[in-house]
């Protein structure tokens, strides 16, 4: 197996069945279709990586945006009790479209919760921790075009512009077809790594439009977007619409940075061995980064190593290193 | 004058800042295997202190301490603000190698009086442990003094941690003729010129 067929391999343990791609976005576009028909609502659009198509398997939520008309809500914009308001005004319209029990337009709504930015609506069992789930968020649109967007917990409204980064995918992607598919492999990657804390999707998915080349073969492009991460990670993932700060101000820079370190340096070996020629080595060297789904063969034995594999990838014990 | 006040105020900031794993783990690696080597954090950052006279795997010769006597290489390890890009230096203090020795090839001694552990700067990545320059170390102290003793003319390309070529010579005691100008070439497989 060549290197680029294994990373299709890859790739589809990474991305979701195209069924359930295909069911989330029929969910999502339901709700947009029926929240529209709202008389104070202006506008509707899918946010979140399904709209990126930058999602992971398996998709258990969705978000959309619902921008409402300020002249309706004249309260709404300003801090106060009208970011709270704002969240149960779409709870109530939700319900009133949505609910399994009474819903005007369907039944699939069986519970809604308040979040900070948004209301989350279950459309299985919400005890489930795989349940499906529709993020709901509120929004006034401004006149620079950006949005302002409720805050729960500090009784306030916030700027935002989630369709800046939706441009900006849309726009890699155009350029080289290989970048959606990649954030989706890093985004898998990222579970692999041993941080305090977690790593958010959404960091990898900037880290990936910042330092990901836009040209080449995924092997050297992955190569060159670890060896750059490192390094710019430790500025910190900030958003790139300039208006939300920092994505994850907890996130754990060190040990982040010292794992694209080491993924830098096995795929540099991975790349230098497929150029030597030793593409089973480089498969396995892949394999070493993305875990037991990347398809590599068995290593061979003792001798077969030593006859093929390239000196780079077995690295003399420095005690034992020339001297003087 | 602004320009150079806004210079001068700046504070530097030290490598373990930066790599504050990388001097937990070296802390760990090193007072583990060499308890008597004592951190300080003057600078960039040393390590001073004696070594065992054999920290290697293989059993100890016999008549080691005939040759060395019985305390291991007593140095200093400094470390680059770099650190761990570029390899810290180790500079022996006791035994001091002579100001003759340095630059000399065939002693692994710099122009520094620091040890020439590295042939190849290309072999530090900043991944390798100071451990195991610590190692190779205790291997020239042990080379050192077979030089002195003339048993050998120059020491071995890649030391002795994992190589017992030279163990022969240290498993007898010296003969008289060893602390003169005799000088008897190692018979092991592979010797070669550094």
């Amino acid at each position: 197996m060549g290197i680029d067929d294994a990373f299709n391999d890859y790739q589809k343990t990474v991305n979701e069945d195209l069924d359930k791609t295909k069911l989330a976005r029929e969910r999502r576009d339901l709700f947009k279709t029926a929240l529209l028909s709202e008389p104070d609502v202006l506008e509707t659009f899918g946010s979140g990586s399904l709209s990126r198509s930058t999602q992971l398997r398996p998709i258990h939520d969705v978000d959309i945006v619902i921008v409402y008309d300020g002249d309706a809500h004249p309260g709404w914009g300003v801090s106060g009790p009208s970011a709270e308001e704002a969240l149960e005004h779409i709870r109530t319209q939700v319900n009133r479209l949505l609910s399994q029990s009474n819903g005007t337009r369907d039944n699939v709504v069986r519970h809604t919760l308040l979040r900070n930015h948004a209301v989350k609506c279950f459309l299985d069992d919400p005890d489930d921790p795989e349940a499906f789930t529709v993020d709901v968020m509120a929004a006034l649109r401004q006149a620079d075009g950006t949005l302002l967007i409720p805050e729960q917990l500090n009784t306030r409204w916030v700027p935002a512009n989630p369709e800046y980064l939706i441009d900006q995918v849309a726009e890699r992607q155009r350029g080289w077809p290989h970048f959606r598919p990649l954030v989706r492999v890093l985004k898998q990657w990222r579970h692999t790594v041993h941080v305090e804390g977690r790593i958010k999707s959404l960091v990898m998915e900037v880290l990936a439009l910042h330092c990901m080349p836009d040209f080449g073969n995924r092997a050297t492009a992955l190569k060159t977007f670890f060896t750059a991460a490192a390094d710019r990670v430790h500025e910190g993932v900030w958003d790139p619409a300039g208006l939300c700060g920092e994505i994850q101000p907890d996130l754990d820079r060190e040990a982040l940075a010292a794992a694209f370190t080491e993924a830098a340096d096995l795929a540099d070996q991975a790349c230098a061995a497929a150029a030597a020629g030793d593409t089973g080595g480089a498969l396995r060297l892949w394999q070493k980064i993305f875990g037991d789904d990347f398809p590599a063969p068995a290593a061979p034995g003792k001798t077969a190593a030593a006859i093929t594999a390239p000196a780079l990838i077995t690295p003399r014990p420095i005690k034992d290193a020339p001297q003087g | 004058m602004t320009t150079h006040h806004q210079r001068s105020a700046r504070t530097p900031i030290a490598w373990w800042e930066c790599e504050p794993r990388r001097l937990h783990r070296d802390q760990e690696e090193i007072t583990t295997r060499f308890p008597d080597l004592a951190w300080q954090q003057d600078g960039a950052g040393t390590w001073e202190g004696r070594l065992p006279r054999w920290p290697f795997h293989r059993p100890e010769p016999a008549h080691l301490t005939d040759w060395t006597g019985h305390e291991g290489l007593l140095l200093r390890m400094e470390y680059h603000q770099a650190y761990p890009m570029v390899a810290p230096r180790i500079i022996p203090l006791a035994p001091r190698p002579e100001p003759l020795e340095w630059t000399q090839h065939r002693w692994h001694v710099s122009g520094d009086a620091s040890l020439c552990l590295l042939r190849e700067d290309a072999v530090w990545t900043g991944r390798e442990s100071a451990v195991d320059l610590l190692l190779k170390a205790a291997g020239w102290r042990i080379e050192y003094a077979l030089m002195k003793h003339h048993v050998i003319d120059e020491m071995t390309a890649n030391g002795i941690v994992s190589d017992d070529r030279l163990d022969h010579f240290l498993a007898r005691p010296p003969s008289p003729d060893e602390s003169g100008h005799h000088a008897a070439r190692p018979t092991g497989p592979g010797e070669s010129a550094c």
